[in-house]
């Protein structure tokens, strides 16, 4: 018997459409205010077959624009963010990966999905995961600039096997990053990913 | 006969006239972005990071440059 989503969602989504995207391993390298806002979005959207990485825990300072709850506070992003899944989806079972990506891992890393959603903190770390993830021929959505509010519109700029989603100069440093925008930027990242794999299919 | 120094390439899908020896790293370095901060493609193959300043753009060369800021 199927769940409570997959009841509902088969009103929208054909049970190829579903196959086709269990089919694809979706990597998530972050799971902050865009990574887990993805990867609800997409599970929401029948995904199951999803690599989580991230080897930080929840903070306070998380909470305005990420997913999690107060009661989160001080565990690991992994296992909360698995906790909202299972129960969206109990029959989800995501790969956690507690690992923080670096130059000697991410190869390794990057091969456990099909497809990456970067979703990282540094630019030089987005940049690294970018260039190794198409230096591997695996696809790539990543995104740059999404902080503060209002603001240039968010952009989607596709090349070959690399899509990036942002306005391409608002770093979070400068310009703080609120719930809008950021899940704004998720939201169109999500998108991307659907339409690569349903295109394809 | 003189010899024309320009090639006309493209970054980001605008086409520039460039002199001839013009590196990649100088293209990125002229765009004021931090070359760690960027993703670079010369006709679709990415460029390792450490080419950047020994990899000469040649004529019609099309150059896609990609600035990530942070956040995420």
């Amino acid at each position: 018997m199927s769940h409570v989503l997959e009841q509902g969602l088969a009103r929208y989504v054909s049970a190829d459409q579903l196959k086709a995207l269990r089919s694809v391993r979706i990597g998530i390298a972050g799971l902050g205010g865009i990574g887990s806002n993805v990867a609800l979005m997409l599970a929401r959207t029948g995904a199951d077959s999803l690599v989580l990485v991230d080897y930080d825990r929840v903070e306070a300072s998380n909470l305005n624009r990420q997913v999690y709850f107060p009661r989160d506070v001080g565990r690991y992003k992994t296992e909360a963010l698995g906790e909202y899944l299972r129960s969206l989806n109990p029959d989800i079972s995501p790969l956690f990966v507690q690992e923080r990506i670096t130059c000697d891992n991410v190869q390794e890393i990057l091969g456990r999905a099909d497809i990456w959603m970067e979703a990282l903190d540094r630019a030089e770390d987005k940049a690294m995961l970018v260039r190794a993830c198409l230096g591997a021929s695996l696809p790539c959505v990543a995104c740059s600039g999404m902080g503060g509010w209002g603001g240039p519109p968010l952009a989607v700029r596709r090349m070959g096997l690399l899509t990036v989603v942002g306005d391409f100069a608002r770093d979070v440093e400068s310009y703080p990053p609120l719930a809008p925008r950021v899940v704004a930027c998720a939201a169109l990242m999500a998108n991307e990913i659907l339409a690569h794999i349903w295109q394809q299919g | 006969m003189p010899e024309s120094s320009d090639m006309l390439i493209q970054v980001n899908g605008k086409e520039q006239k460039v002199l001839q020896g013009t590196t990649l790293l100088q293209i990125v370095q002229a765009m004021g972005v931090d070359p760690a901060r960027v993703v670079v493609e010369r006709n679709l193959e990415i460029v390792d990071p450490e080419k950047l300043s020994e990899t000469r753009v040649a004529d019609s060369d099309r150059i896609e440059v990609i600035h990530f800021v942070g956040g995420g």
